[in-house]
């Protein structure tokens, strides 16, 4: 197994999530081996690999969603802002306030714009209308979808394109005031224009965020992310600030992947 | 669409040739600087001329790579040891360009000693500062076929005999000058062409510095020879 | 040479339809024209009577049949959404579920008139209600309640699972996650199981003549505690005299059920459609 240099994840100081030895089993198979890993606050990191190398199950170990698995057991420890999120006491509900999550493939409720907005609100806060307006435009605003949905706000989620769908996700995490933003290849399934739009959007939420990105486009962390893992069968094998992965990594497995000798 | 594989061997073909290419620009270089000198040992017009062709075909292919570089760059995105490669590519086709200039400065100078048939005495010197800058650029561009950043960090040592060579042949000519051996006119041009070959020699050394980037990752200080020295020294 | 084989299968397919559709239609015609000397709305208003066919009606009936169907579609329904919401949503996948989905399966293929034997021997005898309405309500309830659970897994599992991702991602409970996007996505389908049950309700005969259903009853059912009879009975018990002379009345009483049905039908799909439009 191989371990990260020390350096840059030492500087990390105050990490929003953390694992260390984190391990994860569907059943009989391993699918995260020892993982150590530590995101900085408010910055993108990037987790890159093949398929099947254990991004997606790492990303979603980190809002527990991986509970609704059956047979998905894990040993270690993942931190969010320094608490055990598998400790005891800790209630899934609340830490997924706390970390939001943006699937692949954009999953609106198949309900009005505002009725996607208001439905993670109502889970979490007592709001009154007025209030709940308030935050419906703000998440909206702030997932740079506001002017495009302004008018149709109680138009079908499900008549909005793909890039639209998309941020709209994002606004309806938004709305509940996460402080982790997990997004699994949020633009796979987008143009490459929804695609810039959702890129500079995480440019912007950075700011009030941590954000932690799956992707299978290595362009695509070259571009967004200050922090950049590689997993392959389930291990770590080399984070790094981007720049200096993108331009000379340690490891020859990364460079072999990156340079596309294998994918 | 290209599939990752087929994009691997479009940029793999892209790179080979840039490297094929890079080798050529190597060899127009080498080539100019032995007959530069050549053709001011024997002061033959006709010699000159062939470098003035070959100055510009160093041009021309400079031109190409560079093209080269840019789509590659444009349409691959390339990372890693891929992209230092490029980037020192593009970098060095600069310092063999220059290589040619000098060599044409070189003929240049062989052209205006016209009335002369004749050196004033046999030249030394200059051609073994010729040998030792065209062995230099030679290592150079072996370094970066090659990869190795080991040879390519030697360069400095042997750049340092050019400079003394060059020392050498400035006090000779000026020595020659003031007791009017030579004239003023004919010693300016054999100072000036050693200074040319020394700096050609330059521009090797920053070939290799360019090479140890490119294999490393990492970019070397510069050391003065004088401090150099100092580290020799016991 | 494939292009023949093409055709022919098409032609068989077309055919298999044809069959179907003429059947259908056959049967529809045939109804109605023996109903036609009979059909006037006499037939809604009037009592029934063995004696004069001209004078004899389905008002009792009609009134019984609102009476069984509305109250099996409120027993059933959400007993049956209940437990199909368990099986599909919460129930594991060990043996104790799948012996309750073979137990659900088998019971939809039970014939009726078992069901009708479980209803006297349980509700009319055991509990001893009597051959009221409530009994045969029961009884209904009964018989249609694997079809409203089947009919709700199905909806459910047409929800896709990224909506319960989304929920659960947001921080909804598993129930909050069902309850206020599942549930509600599935309700075409769930329309569906209603549509169903109601049209079963409406058209079962032997059940409730197990039970005991009257042949003629000559006021209206005020309540679940009065006897009843329904419209599929009471057109059997027309259909034992003689053709000649009642044959029409039974026949007229067809028109009305599967006008019933059909208006029921018709209304649930437009109830459906609008849904689908407008349910945000």
């Amino acid at each position: 197994m191989t371990v990260p240099p020390p350096t840059v994840s030492e500087d990390i100081l105050d990490p929003a999530v953390e694992s260390r030895g984190l391990s994860v089993w569907y059943g009989r198979k391993q699918a995260i081996r020892r993982v150590d890993l530590k995101m900085a606050r408010h910055d993108v990191t990037a987790i890159i690999g093949p398929s099947g190398c254990g991004k997606s199950t790492y990303l979603r170990s980190i809002n527990r969603m991986n509970d609704t698995i059956l047979g998905c057991r894990m040993e270690g420890e993942l931190r969010v802002d320094g608490e055990d999120v598998y400790g005891p006491g800790v209630d899934p509900v609340l830490l997924r306030r706390k970390v939001g999550l943006i699937f692949q493939k954009p999953n609106p409720f198949p309900k009005s714009v505002y009725k996607n907005l208001a439905f993670g609100v109502q889970l979490h806060y007592r709001a009154s209308p007025s209030d709940l307006d308030g935050v419906v435009e703000a998440a909206l605003r702030q997932a740079n979808l506001w002017d495009e949905v302004k008018d149709r706000l109680d138009d079908s989620a499900l008549g909005l394109s793909g890039g639209q769908q998309q941020r709209l996700c994002i606004a309806r995490a938004l709305a509940i005031e996460p402080e982790v933003l997990l997004m699994d290849e949020p633009c796979s399934a987008l143009d490459p224009v929804a695609t810039a739009k959702i890129e500079d959007l995480i440019f912007e939420l950075k700011k009030e965020m941590t954000i932690v990105i799956v992707t299978h486009n290595m362009q695509q962390a070259a571009r967004v992310a200050d922090y950049t893992a590689f997993m392959y069968l389930g291990r770590l094998v080399e984070f790094d600030r981007t720049r200096d992965l993108f331009e000379k990594p340690h490891e020859e497995l990364t460079e072999n992947y990156i340079t596309g000798r294998f994918g | 669409m290209t599939s990752k594989a087929d994009q691997r061997k479009a940029l793999a073909e892209g790179l080979d040739r840039l490297n094929e290419n890079m080798a050529t620009l190597a060899e127009l270089s080498e080539l100019a600087i032995r007959k530069a000198v050549d053709g001011l040992v024997r002061l033959d017009a006709a010699v000159a001329d062939e470098v003035f062709m070959l100055d510009q075909e160093i041009y021309a292919l400079q031109v190409e790579i560079e093209k080269t570089c840019v789509d590659l760059l444009a349409l691959h995105a390339p990372v890693a040891r891929d992209l230092r490669m490029i980037t020192t590519s593009l970098k060095i086709t600069t310092d063999f360009d220059r290589i040619g200039r000098y060599a044409k400065d070189i003929s240049e100078i062989t052209l205006q000693f016209r009335g002369g048939e004749t050196h004033f005495k046999k030249l030394v010197s200059i051609p073994r500062m010729a040998d030792l800058t065209i062995e230099m650029v030679d290592s150079a561009i072996n370094a970066f076929l090659e990869r190795d950043d080991v040879s390519a960090a030697k360069l400095p040592e042997t750049d340092d005999s050019v400079d003394s060579l060059h020392d050498q042949v400035f006090r000779e000519i000026v020595t020659y000058m003031m007791d009017s051996s030579v004239t003023i006119e004919a010693g300016a041009q054999y100072i000036l062409v050693s200074r040319y070959l020394e700096r050609i020699a330059d521009h090797a050394v920053n070939i290799g510095e360019r090479v140890v980037y490119m294999v490393t990752g990492e970019r070397p200080p510069r050391i003065r020879a004088a401090d150099r020295a100092k580290d020799k020294a016991p | 040479m494939r292009r023949t084989t093409e055709r022919a299968y098409v032609v068989a397919f077309l055919a298999g339809i044809g069959v179907a559709v003429a059947t259908l239609a056959v049967l529809l015609g045939s109804i109605l024209a023996a109903a036609w000397p009979r059909l006037s709305w006499n037939l809604v208003f009037n009592f029934s009577n063995s004696t004069d066919p001209s004078t004899a009606g389905y008002a009792a009936a009609i009134v019984g049949t609102l009476w069984l169907v509305g109250l099996t579609l409120l027993f059933s329904l959400p007993l049956g959404i209940a437990a199909g919401t368990y099986l599909e949503e919460y129930a594991g996948h060990g043996r104790t579920t799948r012996l309750l989905q073979a137990g659900v399966t088998n019971l939809a293929g039970v014939p009726s008139v078992v069901f009708g034997l479980l209803g006297l021997a349980l509700f009319v005898r055991a509990l001893g209600l009597g051959a009221i309405i409530l009994a045969g309500a029961l009884t209904l309830t009964i018989l249609v309640f694997p079809y409203v659970v089947i009919t709700t897994q199905e909806a459910l599992r047409a929800v896709p699972s990224s909506i319960r991702d989304a929920a659960l991602a947001l921080g909804a409970t598993k129930w909050q996650s069902i309850r206020r996007q599942v549930l509600p996505a599935a309700t075409p389908g769930l329309l569906t199981a209603s549509i169903l049950a109601a049209a079963r309700a409406m058209g079962e005969t032997a059940p409730l003549l197990v039970i005991g259903a009257l042949f003629l009853q000559t006021f209206l059912p005020d309540g679940p505690e009065d006897p009843f009879v329904a419209l599929p009975v009471q057109i059997y018990a027309y259909s034992t005299l003689p053709t000649g002379t009642w044959g029409g009345v039974a026949a007229a009483g067809m028109v009305i059920l599967l006008g019933m049905l059909f208006s029921f039908n018709i209304v649930a799909i437009v109830a459906r459609n609008r849904l689908q439009r407008h349910r945000w």
